[in-house]
């Protein structure tokens, strides 16, 4: 060891830094104590702190009074800015709740205004029954094919698009029912009304207002003409089955019930038929119903079957006009 | 003695944990007797770091006080070297918001970076040597030598291995010897 240097200087800085354990430290300050170098160099290291230490005057009081001043502004302002946590949340809550219900009351108000669209139900009985739906303007087609028997059920707005069904011999207006049609050999052997109303328009034949409770079957051969006259007149009474130009809108039944026969007591006279003469006013004027209903098409279909029963009809010549569109 | 001057004596002497905890639920109160109690030697040791900024980051870290608050270790036996921690911290993060502007403007006016003048005048003064010391080092040396922290604490509060500590204090004591050895 000169007296310029010691092999132990280092462990100056590393006892003053913590980097020695108690037996080195301990060791070390017993050497410090006698090496001048070392001592030396710990009073060095001493004296730059000290140096160091009194290099910033205590602080200004009056700096720490405006700091803290200007701390308790910022602390105020941003206390006043931030609500609590709690009330944040209950405005959140409450705000969420509010979305909530109006979400609902507009979903529940959107369902309540919104009319229902046009529901048409068919079940097919029997092996070759079939029927297939089809639009043509504002019309919704059901045509039924084939022998079989078909409970249709039709809910329908005022607004909604009309329904018609088609069958071999025939087509049924709904007016918002639930009825059952059987066909056999391409032909009308029964229609039951449970709901609502149908206008049967027969081809070659007159048309038929049907009412719920209502059964139709096709007419028996050849009654004698008094008979016939008698039954048709009595049809015609205001609560006949018999057709009718633009038949009354019938209130919408609260219960569906279900297609069944009625019973005897509810079923409207058999339809018989009426004498010529009122049979022609009948398609005349449902001819005539078709025009004024923007129908043309049908009306010139029904002026053709017109022409072809009537062939020498007393409004034959106005009928022909209008089935040949002139 | 009035009640009111006695309870404010009482608060006074509260330890640092319970006002931390009361902090953290919003009493600023308990934040300005905080602030009495260290905002001295907060700014001493803002200045020896950070000089110019001192004062604006002593108040910075009594704001972020409010909300680290709740994080607080209430076993701790004082506050005083996670105040530190915290102050060292938003030094730094200050003393590197401000180089970035200085570089930004500087990038911007297309001048080159000033020269320090390395005139006898600067050097003799320890002052300018501390400055002239990385921040990581003034830091350490500051928390080392002024305000009597252990390296474990500082490895401890900066986030920092120990042994990074030491080499700075070194690196730090032997910048500042040979400068004043210059100046002799």
């Amino acid at each position: 060891m000169t007296s310029s240097s010691c092999h132990r200087l280092w462990q100056v800085e590393a006892a003053r830094d913590g980097r020695l354990s108690e037996r080195d430290k301990s060791s070390f300050e017993a050497h410090a104590r006698e090496c001048r170098v070392c001592s030396r160099e710990q009073r060095r290291l001493e004296r730059l702190a000290e140096k160091l230490r009194e290099l910033e005057p205590p602080a200004n009081e009056v700096t720490l009074y405006h700091g803290r001043q200007k701390l308790m502004k910022a602390l105020d302002a941003r206390v006043r800015q931030q609500p609590s946590e709690w009330s944040a949340w209950r405005v959140w809550g409450l705000s969420a709740c509010a979305a909530l219900a109006l979400l609902l009351l507009g979903l529940w108000t959107q369902h309540e205004r919104t009319p229902p669209r046009t529901f048409v139900h068919v079940s097919a009985l029997g092996a070759h029954a079939h029927w297939s739906r089809l639009r043509a303007g504002d019309t919704e087609l059901i045509q039924l094919s084939d022998d079989g028997v078909f409970d249709i059920r039709i809910q329908r707005q005022s607004k909604d698009p009309r329904v018609q069904v088609l069958l071999p011999d025939g087509t049924i207006d709904d007016l918002g029912t639930v009825f059952q049609v059987s066909l056999h050999n391409r032909l009308t052997v029964q229609l039951v009304v449970s709901e609502g109303a149908v206008v049967f328009h027969r081809r070659a034949a007159e048309d038929v207002y049907l009412a719920a409770g209502h059964v139709w079957r096709p007419e028996q051969p050849a009654a004698p003409e008094a008979a016939a006259v008698k039954s048709a007149q009595s049809s015609l009474q205001p609560t006949s089955t018999l057709q009718m130009p633009q038949p009354p809108e019938l209130p919408t039944p609260q219960k569906p019930a279900r297609v069944a026969v009625p019973s005897p007591r509810r079923t409207a006279p058999r339809v018989k038929s009426p004498p010529a003469i009122l049979r022609e006013d009948v398609a005349y004027l449902h001819v005539l119903s078709l025009l004024r209903s923007g129908h043309d098409f049908e009306a010139q279909l029904e002026a053709i079957d017109y022409l072809r029963r009537f062939p020498h009809g007393f409004r034959s010549a106005e009928i022909e006009r209008i089935a040949t569109g002139r | 003695m009035s009640i009111a001057k006695r309870n404010v004596l009482q608060e006074r002497s509260l330890p640092d944990a319970v006002l931390l905890s009361r902090v953290a639920v919003g009493d600023t109160v308990a934040l300005g007797i905080l602030y009495d109690r260290y905002a001295p030697a907060l700014l001493k040791f803002a200045r020896r770091v950070e000089r110019q900024e001192a004062e604006d980051i002593v108040q910075t870290v009594f704001m972020r006080v409010l909300h680290l608050a709740v994080g607080f270790d209430v076993q701790a036996a004082s506050a005083r070297p996670w105040l530190y921690a915290i102050t060292a911290r938003v030094a730094l993060e200050r003393r590197r918001s401000i180089l970035r502007w200085k570089t930004a403007l500087t990038h911007f006016a297309k001048q080159p970076e000033p020269v320090v003048t390395d005139t006898s005048d600067v050097r003799r003064d320890l002052r300018t040597s501390l400055s002239r010391l990385s921040a990581a080092k003034r830091t350490v040396l500051v928390l080392a030598e002024v305000e009597g922290f252990s390296c474990y604490e500082i490895a401890e509060m900066l986030e920092i291995p120990v042994g990074t500590v030491w080499t700075r204090l070194h690196h730090a004591r032997r910048e500042l010897r040979d400068s004043q050895e210059e100046e002799a």
